[in-house]
């Protein structure tokens, strides 16, 4: 394990000699602190906010620096990042997909057509906003969103992660 | 029927029958030698009604050689049109796409199946009276979903 | 039920398998394998039904339209100004050239005389975006083959080097709006010429990098080199264009062949190789920056000191003559052409994109049959497709 910083978590922290420090913090903060700092995406870009996307995670951008990581497998990751046009003829790739993440799964929208339809709001084939198809958790908007902009959404997401289990939530569920 | 020869701007187009298309095609690809099919889209006149089919032949010795055709058939019933897929491969997938948003259907095509939209998709979007079926993604107040009306087009 | 759950066993996924209606019946060692729609190496949303005997390849479907968003219905709702926006995001790695491409449309139904200083922002503008492009190809095919480094030099550094001239030129890092009808929207600010050539000396120093990185790599050398080949006659009976074509022995080039806006007044070669293998295609492009540079550094070079930006061009209520004209450029991936007719109106009566990604797309079902699951992926990378395209 990493360095725990005394000022993350409200413990207290033990200088146990010969075996080193020693933290005592409950485990609601600790089971919110781990789940923040390791939120694994699944690579899903659908358009234009995909290439955004891909910077955020390049070199410029460095999205690592915060402990994500992209996974390939849905059954290995814990967020969606919609990035891209929703069409009638994805969406339910696109539910199948949320189903098949294990929980706590949260999903970030990220981009105008993703939030709403966007530029393509009047199309016969796009789906008016992805929160008509799963439940969404941050929306970015921007068309496409910087990549800082995706940055501020993960921050949100873990200010939102925070209080999770503490707050009573065990496990994130839909009803 | 002799192609009729009518020039637009700088290009040349040409305007054919349903029954002089296939020859008119084979004598540009081998002896014309225009043998790249560089478009192939369909217009909806609903006013004289009518589609248009429009084919790009291009020389692929010389690209700034390049040949339009124009073939108008009816709008009313099953619009059909003979198939270049045999003679051209790019035919192939471009006409799946006019026959996917028009309606337009195409002759010996190798795999007339629809190819943008999925099977059992209830009418043919381009058309200009074209009335979008709501389904279950459209819950709520919708803007601006496409409408009939070819009354817009004075 | 709350809001936003979903009865999966009760509902069909559109677009269902109706393939196997296609297919002659599977024997016993052969099995159907669905790549896509989410695939980490489809580069977007595309989807491929293989029938695989063990490893081989027998027959290869793609099934297309996961990001079909109506765009030409959709043109006959916008101004013809609105309209530039929605070409941004159909070929949005390449944005500029898809502007141009519809500007030149419109520009040749309304006959509209371009300003040089405008067209040759527009040479600029469309070649430094091409470079984009292809770096981002470079980057991705690299992944697609295993080899993760080159990604963080083209598309890590270089491009957004790109991508930071562009912020500076319009406001905008990948759908730009940039160019007009009639012209272009903004000026070169202060010391921008400057920026941009040194820009392009950087990047001919780099290409030698990449070429260490990955072009002469043994192991990518291996993977790519007399896969899928294309060869010249079905290249031109697939009506492909662009890197692809000139890949597979055809030197044609629009920008020679049949220049437009100012590319005649510039020296270049076309980049062409023989084999029509991945590894061809793969060093096409790269050859194919090599020459942006060339045409940059002289469009840098000569680039007017003063002029109008915008053509003489109604600000408001824009309405071209009715009739119908079809103007064609080089994109990066192809022929990227607009057929517009005009009534007109406010809006346009009708509009189709002649999107290359979709026409080249269509020869991957003959160029699959034989080669393994892994040549696959290479494969359909180095055919470098975008499904803003593919799909409109």
């Amino acid at each position: 394990m990493g360095i725990i910083q005394e000022k993350v978590l409200p413990s207290t922290i033990y200088k146990v000699p010969g075996l080193g420090e020693i933290s005592l913090t409950t485990v609601d903060f600790f089971i919110d602190w781990a789940r923040k700092s390791s939120i694994w995406p699944l690579t899903f870009g659908l358009a234009c906010c995909a290439i955004e996307m891909m910077a955020a995670y390049a070199t410029r951008f460095d999205i690592n620096r915060f402990g994500v990581i992209p996974r390939p497998s849905p059954r290995q990751a814990d967020l969606m990042i919609i990035a891209g046009t929703v069409t009638k003829k994805m969406a339910p790739a696109i539910e199948k997909l949320y189903f098949q993440m294990p929980e706590p799964r949260f999903v970030i929208s990220m981009g105008a057509c993703a939030n709403c339809g966007g530029p393509y709001y009047d199309s016969y084939s796009v789906v008016k906003g992805v929160d008509r198809v799963i439940p969404v958790d941050v929306y970015i908007p921007g068309c496409p969103p910087r990549p800082e902009a995706l940055h501020n959404a993960i921050l949100t997401l873990q200010k939102k992660i925070d209080g999770m289990y503490k707050g009573g939530v065990k496990v994130k569920s839909l009803g | 029927m002799d192609p009729k020869f009518v020039r637009a701007g700088d290009d040349l187009w040409l305007k054919t029958g349903i029954s002089d298309l296939h020859n008119l095609s084979e004598k540009l690809k081998n002896e014309l030698k225009f043998d790249l099919l560089n478009m192939l889209t369909a217009v909806d006149f609903i006013k004289e009604n009518k589609f248009e089919v429009v084919y790009q032949f291009v020389r692929s010795s010389a690209p700034a050689d390049a040949v339009f055709v124009k073939l108008e058939i009816p709008r009313e019933g099953e619009p059909n049109v003979p198939s270049l897929a045999g003679l051209f491969s790019s035919a192939d997938w471009q006409e799946r796409e006019t026959f996917d948003l028009f309606g337009i259907r195409f002759d010996g095509h190798p795999n007339p199946t629809r190819i943008l939209l999925w099977e059992g998709y209830p009418g043919w979007p381009l058309r200009k009276d074209y009335v979008h079926t709501p389904d279950r993604y459209d819950n709520g107040a919708e803007i601006g979903l496409p409408k009939a009306t070819p009354a817009a087009h004075p | 039920m709350p809001q936003g759950t979903v009865n999966l066993t009760a509902d069909k996924l559109a677009g269902g398998p109706s393939f196997e209606t296609k297919m002659e019946r599977l024997s016993e060692h052969e099995m159907l394998l669905n790549m896509g729609p989410q695939h980490p190496s489809t580069h977007g949303v595309l989807r491929v039904v293989l029938r695989l005997d063990g490893e081989v390849v027998t027959q290869a479907v793609p099934d297309l339209g996961y990001l079909h968003r109506g765009v030409e219905k959709l043109a006959e709702n916008r101004t013809y100004p609105q309209f530039i926006i929605l070409t941004d995001r159909d070929d949005y790695l390449c944005a500029m050239l898809n502007n141009w491409s519809y500007c030149m449309a419109v520009e040749k139904l309304m006959k509209v005389e371009i300003p040089e200083r405008a067209d040759t922002l527009r040479i600029i503008a469309g070649e430094l975006n091409r470079i984009a492009s292809h770096l981002l190809f470079i980057g991705t095919f690299g992944i697609d083959i295993g080899a993760f480094t080159p990604f963080l030099y083209a598309f890590g550094r270089e491009r957004e080097m790109i991508l930071d001239l562009f912020e500076q030129l319009c406001g905008a890092r990948i759908t730009y709006n940039y160019v007009r009808i009639g012209g272009v929207s903004n000026d070169v600010p202060e010391g921008w010429i400057e920026k941009a050539k040194k820009f392009v000396q950087h990047m001919k120093g780099c290409l030698k990098e990449y070429d260490n990185l990955l072009s002469y790599n043994p192991i990518f050398m291996d993977r790519t080199k007399g896969i899928g080949v294309l060869s010249k006659e079905k290249a031109i009976s697939y009506g492909i264009t662009g890197p692809n074509l000139r890949a597979s022995g055809v030197p044609l080039d629009l920008r020679k062949q049949a220049p437009y806006g100012l590319y005649s007044k510039f020296q270049f070669d076309v980049a062409v190789r023989q084999n029509g293998d991945c590894w061809d295609r793969y060093m096409v492009r790269r050859d194919e920056i090599e020459q942006s540079c060339r045409i940059l550094e002289q469009a840098l070079e000569t680039f007017p000191a003063a002029g109008e930006i915008l053509g003489k061009v109604p600000r408001a209520n824009l309405r071209p003559p009715a009739g119908e004209a079809y103007s064609q450029l080089e994109g990066a991936r192809g022929w990227l052409g607009v057929y517009l007719v005009s009534d007109g109106g406010l809006t346009p009566y009708r509009l189709h994109v002649r999107a290359p990604s979709f026409i080249n797309l269509a020869a991957l079902q003959e160029i699959l049959v034989g080669w393994k699951v892994a040549d696959v992926v290479a494969i359909l990378g180095s055919i470098d497709i975008v499904l803003g395209e593919v799909d409109r």
